[in-house]
């Protein structure tokens, strides 16, 4: 077994991806990062794995879990990160905002977490955390993001069920869930 | 919302060994009610 833990981050080139690809390095993690582009953004390194296409193909998930196996032997964090939003009318949506976002935040999440899960069986551990939005379970007056909802609601409920499914094999689910810039905090 | 929330709380979850099934709101409170 390895020393080191590795994590794969989808959506890894900006944002919270790239804030996690940061911070998993600096805690010792090997990490796989992937996105459309994500070889343009960040530099490879002994630690730190790049796979660039679309996270809504099959062909993305299985090349970035074949490298974390390849590499470092072991998937013992993936962090769904990867996903788009759309804001609109509720009758402004179309057949490619739907197909657009079920391809992303859906099939995105699906492939390469069934690829995953099958290496974290082998090891009877690991941990999936999936990332989704707070306005999914208390939506915003104004936000219009109803569609895209249909996906993050559908992430939470699928992390559940997994949870459960999987709790004797020792793979935890669990999700984040961000909420906004204007919070009761700020 | 900083990324740096986001990113605390994914590495919480990644260690805390005993937690699963949780959608955690990183959201200032915004999930509990109207303010």
């Amino acid at each position: 077994m390895p020393d080191k833990k590795t994590a794969i981050v989808t959506g890894a080139s900006r944002g919270i991806g790239a804030g996690l690809v940061e911070v998993f390095l600096n805690e010792g993690y090997n990490v796989v990062a992937t996105s459309r582009h994500v070889s343009q953004s960040l530099t490879a390194s002994p630690h730190l794995v790049l796979v660039d296409g679309d996270i809504g193909k099959q062909e993305t998930g299985a090349k970035t879990v074949e490298a974390a196996i390849k590499h470092f032997g072991t998937i013992d964090v993936l962090v769904n990160n990867a996903g788009i939003y759309r804001a609109k009318s509720f009758t402004e949506f179309t057949t490619e905002d739907f197909n657009a976002l079920v391809s992303t935040n859906l099939l995105g999440f699906l492939y390469i977490t069934q690829l995953t899960v099958k290496q974290m069986l082998k090891q009877k551990s690991g941990n999936v955390v999936t990332i989704s939005a707070s306005s999914a379970d208390q939506p915003i007056a104004g936000d219009n993001g109803s569609v895209s909802m249909i996906t993050k609601g559908g992430l939470n409920t699928v992390t559940r069920s997994l949870a459960i499914e999987y709790a004797k094999e020792a793979i935890r689910f669990n999700a984040v869930a961000p909420g906004v810039v204007d919070t009761p905090i700020s | 919302m900083a990324v740096k929330d986001i990113v605390d709380a994914v590495l919480y979850l990644s260690q805390a060994g005993q937690v699963t099934g949780e959608v955690l709101h990183v959201d200032g409170g915004a999930h509990a009610g109207r303010w």
